[in-house]
């Protein structure tokens, strides 16, 4: 089965497609819940504890925590221990500078639902198409 | 979001790699704030400048922004490092914390920062105009320009205020905005303020119970040199317990003549209100240390606070006073007194003990006379705080 959002956006262009495998974060913060040395979730409420966000989708339903937040997602990226791409529902500005920091897109404004409805292993990608950028999910079950 | 010619050729990577950097996160971050156009600034204060606080990974990104190129695009202070700088904390801490602080702080006056800032009271060193657009971090500097000086500036978090440093802009959105600069309420303090810690506590209470912008009908009782510190010292504690990035003072801030208080909404706060922060004792055990200077004191302000604290001092049993001063500060410490009375005087120039693991110097307690210190002290120093109605 396939989910598919596609939204206007004007803040992001892709130059290549992205896939990868969904890592889902009920909530995250990257400082306190994410090792900055493995990339792996750390703390039980993520609902991910002990998945690597390092190569995935990260996908969050809510953002919490500090401003340093983004010199840690800027250091994973130079690990090469950062995602490919992140999805949010509302936009933390700590991780959107992380995310321009590191390069990678992060989108956000994503409703409620759909966010929800990804799961940690679907197969995402994410790609250009026009003016859209796209999302389709492709469900394990 | 609207990008002028410039920002679009800066985004390009036309004026170097470093502002090529700079404008891409400044604008992601300010279309995610909902910003329609970015805005020049005249003064950028930057945040994130205690190792405690940013670590490897930010001293890492701030030496790749500087082998890039980076250089501030706009005359920027940069708030104070953790105390590890001083001469009397740096024993306790390891070689490698030392001289990676040191390595945070050459490599922003390499990127153009003043050298001789490095302080949370900016505005001593260039006090902003009214109606100027400013990209500072620091709550409690935040604060202080927006309501006393009626400048214009966001709460900007620690890479922002830098990119915006960077790039001479920040969003155009929040307390830049003049309809976003209206008061919430009217609070009226019904006794007049004697000293530093009641206005810290009535500022602590301030932001627990404002809106957004409070509109303070308050009657301060203080020779000039310390109602300038207890006023300091209100923002700076508004600003610890709420997100507000303003505050009109009636009689003081420059934006608050204009304002018909008569629709407002009316909170009145008595002195029983304040007993929960101000009754506290700290301790039965004798005190080893205070802290003055958050926001930083200058040696004059200090010495006033200290002559006139200096018999309750006493008989608290207090041992030694910490005083935060701004850097600029430096060259006078020489000329002033490191002992009285038996109290030991420390002067921590261009350091803050809140942004700074203060365990590590075996200390469990620090009584302070600042709001601001002692809500934040528990939760970034690791230690216990009170406030002392000392002063």
């Amino acid at each position: 089965m396939y989910i598919e959002h596609c939204v206007e956006s004007d803040y992001l262009s892709l130059d290549n497609t992205i896939e990868g495998e969904a890592v889902k974060a009920v909530v995250l913060s990257f400082l306190g819940d994410v090792d900055k040395n493995t990339g792996l979730i750390t703390s039980i409420d993520s609902g991910c504890s002990g998945c690597g966000i390092s190569k995935k989708i990260l996908v969050v339903e809510r953002f919490r925590g500090s401003t340093v937040g983004t010199y840690i997602l800027y250091s994973l990226c130079k690990k090469g221990l950062g995602p490919r791409a992140i999805l949010s529902i509302e936009p933390d500005p700590v991780v959107v500078a992380g995310a321009a920091l590191c390069g990678i897109p992060m989108i956000y404004e994503l409703p409620s639902n759909f966010v929800q409805s990804i799961n940690t292993g679907d197969k995402v990608k994410i790609e250009q198409r026009g003016k859209q950028v796209c999302i389709v999910v492709k469900k394990e079950y | 979001m609207y990008l002028s010619t410039w920002e679009e050729k800066a985004l390009q990577g036309e004026f170097g790699e470093a502002t090529s950097i700079a404008m891409n996160v400044l604008t992601k971050v300010c279309r995610a704030l909902k910003a329609e156009r970015l805005v020049e600034i005249r003064h950028a204060h930057v945040a994130g400048v205690s190792y405690f606080n940013i670590s490897d990974e930010g001293l890492e990104l701030l030496e790749e922004l500087a082998s890039k190129g980076a250089r501030v695009a706009v005359y920027t202070t940069a708030n104070p490092a953790s105390v590890t700088v001083s001469r009397f904390f740096e024993p306790f801490f390891d070689k490698n914390v030392v001289t990676k602080q040191r390595r945070v702080i050459d490599v922003l006056v390499s990127m153009g920062i003043d050298e001789k800032s490095f302080t949370c009271t900016p505005y001593k060193i260039r006090m902003p105009r009214q109606g100027e657009h400013l990209a500072w971090a620091e709550s409690s500097a935040v604060i202080y320009a927006n309501s006393i000086a009626g400048a214009r500036t966001n709460r900007e978090g620690a890479v922002v205020s830098l990119m915006a440093a960077i790039t001479g802009r920040t969003c155009y959105c929040g307390y830049h905005v003049s309809e976003n600069r209206y008061p919430t309420e009217l609070i009226e303090v019904e006794f007049p303020v004697d000293s530093i810690s009641a206005a810290s506590a009535i500022g602590l209470y301030i932001g627990k119970i404002t809106s957004g912008v409070p509109y303070i009908r308050v009657k301060i009782e203080l020779g000039s040199r310390l109602r300038d510190v207890a006023i300091r010292s209100m923002l700076a504690s508004i600003a610890s317990t709420s997100s507000s990035a303003l505050a009109l003072i009636e009689g003081i801030s420059p934006e608050a003549k204009k304002i018909d208080t008569k629709h407002l909404e009316k909170l009145a706060i008595d002195k029983k209100d304040l007993a929960d922060i101000l009754d506290c004792s700290c301790t039965s055990e004798g005190i080893e240390g205070i802290l003055v200077g958050c926001p930083h004191v200058d040696l004059d302000e200090a010495h006033e606070i200290l002559a006139s604290s200096i018999s309750k001092l006493k008989s608290l049993g207090v041992k030694k006073m910490f005083i935060a001063t701004p850097i600029f500060e430096e060259h006078r410490i020489a000329g002033f007194i490191h002992s009285i009375e038996g109290i030991e005087v420390i002067y921590l120039p261009g350091a803050c003990p809140v942004v700074s693991n203060l365990k590590a110097a075996n200390i469990l307690l620090m009584p302070t006379i600042h709001g601001k210190a002692y809500h934040y002290l528990p939760r970034l120093a690791g230690v216990a705080s009170c406030i002392l109605n000392i002063a």
